[in-house]
Parts: structure tokens; sequence; C-alpha cells
């Protein structure tokens, strides 16, 4: 019987994590905003993280960029994880650069394996998402 | 009063500990759409390693905190939180492997970045860690080697998962964020030192030798250990502690026992034990001269903390020792508010103490109802096992006022507190101590 007094704690802790963690998942993740931007006319609206380069593709790149998940390991102006910001990675790297660290595969053991790069993306949307990253620069 | 207060301060403390990771990320929470699940799942595992860490605190044996609630609920809520947090750290990792599973890669340590191969391995010592201990008597663990086994596993896979999080560094940016895991990891390094080495270190500078053993009737017997060189311990009748005999304290061989002396006169401590276990098995063996090292005293089946008219003691066995502790202690402060003590046993001869319970009767306003499942062995004796029929029969007809301790086997203390409940008398004037943890 005395037992229930614990059982009844671990209960709350339980939903009290739980909750917390719901409502720090749900504010990360504002639905209002993705419902807008969704059915925004414009592909390139608020949902692009970081000043919006200029131009169709890039736009397009930028959606891509937050539809792929990239957010979960990189930032663009403070959004998304800022373990790896790619802020500037349009002045730090080349074009072709940028290219390899998207399409590269685990086959391939020189520097630019990135973890997650093995995107399955078609070849229009890597020239977007590459037109995007270029487009952030210093 | 105020020890309920205590126990709320102790609660949202705890709480507030495990969700300072949380409301941290709160604070600072910024949009970065990489997902509800990916944020949830993230959000889980950081209040898991929260919990985890924390989950030594609880074992700790503060007496301070166990205080307002008892030391075994403090064990059994650890229990809880340790498959809670066991659970949450399943779900960080499925719920990634199942939505996101390309983030989490190769799962082969030889191709899979070091720091999460960290995290499969840390969820793999907690499987097991939760595992073993759940179901430690099915898997036919002894208590030793699985106590070896529960630190090794824990201190492991709580490095490996501090190795984990630094490796992923999500949110790591964030103010506060790191600090808070500094911060708990230096308290968590301060409290294994506290536990292993300053503890053990001042119970081994307070030694107790072994002065008597008494054998006892139902195959018992009564370790009666002297302190040497201090003045013993304190205790409130009902209470127990953590008995070390043929070991150091620092290699941590230590069981629970009620103590069975009186508190009033409390230089002398008497332990008395049947023989059931691995280790109880071999006490017999243990001959005077020998010494022992007691941590203690902890619990709050005690007499001492309830204001009573009237007690009922109910007891089961070898669940006699902290009622025998109770009613040494009322005979020598010369206490004579009335006790009622139902006693079950299986045979007169498995009565533990049963000519010194009789001889305390003059000196107590005590009356004994022996139950037996072999009732002919002992004239006057109940028949069979306690139940709610036979409560019924033997308790006084005001029962708003008692105070009941209940001492026993797990299932009479189940079939006691039921009955008690049932009639008449209020939960929270039921006391009991939960024995079987692990």
């Amino acid at each position: 019987m005395r037992e229930k007094l614990a059982r009844r704690l671990a209960l709350l802790t339980a939903l009290l994590i739980l909750g917390l963690a719901w409502l720090f998942a749900d504010l990360q993740n504002p639905r209002t905003a993705t419902a807008a931007s969704s059915s925004a006319t414009s592909p390139s609206s608020a949902s692009a993280p970081g000043k919006a380069p200029s131009g169709a593709t890039a736009s397009q790149g930028a959606e891509i960029f937050v539809q792929s998940g990239c957010t979960r390991c990189h930032s663009v102006a403070g959004q998304g994880s800022r373990r790896s910001p790619l802020d500037g990675v349009g002045s730090r790297l080349s074009q072709a650069e940028i290219r390899r660290w998207i399409t590269s595969n685990k086959a391939e053991t020189d520097l630019f394996v990135a973890r997650h790069a093995d995107l399955p993306l078609s070849e229009a949307q890597r020239d977007a998402l590459t037109a995007y990253l270029m487009g952030l620069r210093n | 009063m105020k020890r309920v207060a205590l126990g709320l301060a102790w609660i949202a403390a705890y709480l507030l500990a495990i969700s300072t990771p949380m409301l941290l990320l709160l604070a600072y929470a910024t949009p970065g759409r990489a997902g509800f699940w990916w944020d949830f799942s993230m959000a889980i595992g950081f209040s898991a390693a929260a919990m985890l860490g924390l989950q030594f605190v609880l074992t700790a044996r503060f007496r301070r905190l166990s205080a307002p609630f008892g030391i075994d609920i403090v064990y059994y809520f650890h229990r809880y939180m340790a498959v809670f947090a066991f659970l949450l750290l399943l779900g960080h990792w499925l719920l990634l492997r199942l939505v996101y599973p390309e983030s989490l890669g190769a799962a082969d340590p030889r191709e899979a970045p070091l720091h999460l191969s960290a995290g499969r391995a840390a969820l793999l010592c907690f499987a097991l860690l939760v595992l073993s201990s759940i179901w430690r008597k099915q898997l036919r663990i002894a208590y030793e080697p699985w106590r070896l086994m529960h630190v090794l596993l824990s201190v492991a896979g709580l490095a490996l998962a501090v190795v984990h999080l630094q490796g992923v560094g999500n949110y790591s940016h964030l103010p506060g964020q790191a600090l808070f895991w500094q911060i708990f990891l230096v308290l968590w390094i301060a409290l294994i030192v506290y536990v292993r080495i300053i503890k053990p270190a001042r119970m081994l500078r307070r030694p107790y030798r072994v002065v008597q053993v008494r054998h006892e009737t139902g195959s018992a017997c009564t370790l009666v250990l002297q302190p040497q060189g201090h003045d013993g311990l304190r205790f409130a009748p009902g209470q127990f502690a953590w008995l070390t005999l043929r070991a150091s304290p620092f290699v941590f061989r230590e069981h629970p026992f009620s103590i069975a002396s009186s508190a009033a006169t409390s230089r002398q401590l008497e332990f008395t034990i049947k023989a059931l276990g691995d280790f109880t098995g071999t006490l017999p063996n243990i001959r005077a001269g020998e010494l022992a090292y007691l941590d203690g005293p902890y619990g709050a089946f005690s007499i001492d903390r309830v204001d009573a008219d009237a007690f009922v003691l109910i007891a089961g066995g070898v669940g006699i020792a902290p009622i025998a502790s109770m009613l040494r202690t009322m005979a020598e402060r010369g206490d004579r508010r009335p006790v009622l003590l139902v006693y079950a046993n299986r045979h007169r001869d498995g009565v533990i103490l049963r000519e010194e319970l009789e001889s305390l009767r003059a000196r107590l306003d005590l009356r004994i109802v022996h139950v037996l499942q072999e009732p002919q062995s002992l004239p006057g004796a109940e028949a069979g096992l306690i139940s709610r029929e036979l409560l019924a029969r033997v308790l006084p007809q005001q029962r708003k006022a008692l105070q009941c301790f209940v001492c026993g086997p797990t299932p009479m203390l189940r079939v006691a507190e039921q009955a008690l409940h049932a009639l008449g008398v209020p939960m929270r004037q039921v006391h009991s101590e939960i024995f079987d943890l692990v």
C-alpha cells in the first residue's frame, strides 16, 4: 500500500516529462507556420531560414533544405541545430565542393563524406539546394 | 507536519532537477523545423539522461532525504524511475530509427561515429540493468554479484551516455545547457566518491564487534553487536540497518536487517535473523569476536513516528524482529499503552522469541494472538493464516485511532493491509515496510 506513493510520484514525473517534451517539440515545429508556408503561393516563403538568396532555384533549394531535415544538424541564421552552422558556406566553399557534400555517399571515404548527405534527391533538386547554399554568403 | 513539508520539498527539488534540461530548451526554443518527432526524441533523451543521473542520488541513502518517505519507498521510486527512464531511452532511439532512419547511419560500430555507438552501447547497458534487476531471482543471479553488476553497468551506461551527449552536441550551444550538464557531471562524480569512498571510510572508523551469537527457536539466530570505540547508533524502534560481516565496507557485501533490540539502551544492538537466503544461511557460522560494520538507521516503520493511544502489531515469521524492538523499547520506557500482537507462523517450533514475548506481557499492556497453520501445537492459538475474519475477531472495537504495524512476507502484508482498511482503520495508520526490493 505504501508503495502507492512511489507509484503516484513516478506517474506524476512521467506525465511531467512527456508533457514538457511534447511542448518543446510543438514549439520547435510550429504547425501554423508550416501550414501557411505550404499554402502560400510562393514556395520561397518564411520557411527558408536566413536571408533568402535571390532566384527561384535558390528559394526552391531553401524549401528542400527544410523539407529534407537538414536543420537537424545544421543551422542557418540561428535556425536549426547549431552544431554545424552553414552561415557563409557560400563564401567558404566552391559550388563544386558544396555539390560534393550533398551528393557524396558512404562509399566515398575522403573528407567530403557528410553523414546524412546522401539524400534521395533529383538532379534538379540538387541544383536548387546547391544554389541556395551558394547564396549563403557572409 | 514538518516531515510532510520536507517530503514535498524533496519531491519539488527532484522534479525541478530532472526537468531543468527541458526547461532550458523551452526557454530558448528556436523553431528549427527539424520535425516534431525529432525534437520530441531529443527532449526525452535529455530527460532520460537527467533521470538516470539522479538514480544514484536516490540510492545514496541520504538519511535526511529518505526520512519523510521511508527509504524503502525511495528505493521503490528508484525502481519505477529506472523503468520509465529506460522506456524514454528506448523511445528516443526507436523514434529516430522509425521516423528518421537516415540520421542513425550504420549500426556497425566499425563504421558508425563514436558518439552514436556510445549511445547504442548505453542503451544496451541500461537494458541489461533493468532486466537483471526486475528478474534477478528468475534469472538466478545472487544478490552480491547482482549488486556489483548493477554498479558497473550503471556507471558504464551513464559514462557512455555522456560521451553520446557530448558527441551529438544538439542544443549544447543554448545558454545554460552546457553549464547544466557540467554541474550535473561534477555532482554525479562527487556522489560516487561520497558513496564509494567517504561513506565506507566513515563506517570503517566505527566498527562493531559480534559479542554473542544466540540461537533462537525457528532456525533463527540473534547477533549481538557491541560498538568499538564509539557510542553506536541511535535509532527508533522498528528501524533497520545495512549489516556487513566478514568483509570490508568498501566491497559492499552488506544486507539490510531490522534492529530487534530496545532503542532505549542503544549501545548494544541485536539483529534477529532467519537463515533463508544465500547470505543469511551463513550467519549461524559467525563467531563471537568477529568484526561487523553498520550503515543506518533507516526506515519509517516506527511507533515513534506516530501519535497513538493503542497499537496493533502484526508479524509473520522473522518479521517479528522490528516488532520485538518496539515491544522491548516500550517495556523499558514503561509505556503502558495497550498493544495487540498478532503473530503468524507455521508451527509452534517456528515461533521466534516465543518465551520472551510471553514474559513481556508482565511489563506491558500486551495481548498476544498466535496464528498457526498447525494450531494444535500451541494451546490457544488461532488456526490458519492471517485473514480479515480473524482480524475482525481479535481487533478492538474502537478502530479509528489504532496505529497498525505490519511486518512479514509480502502476501501476508497485502492481506493484512487490506483487511485492516476494510475493518475501519484509516490507511494512513497502517504502516509496513517493503523488504523484497530486488
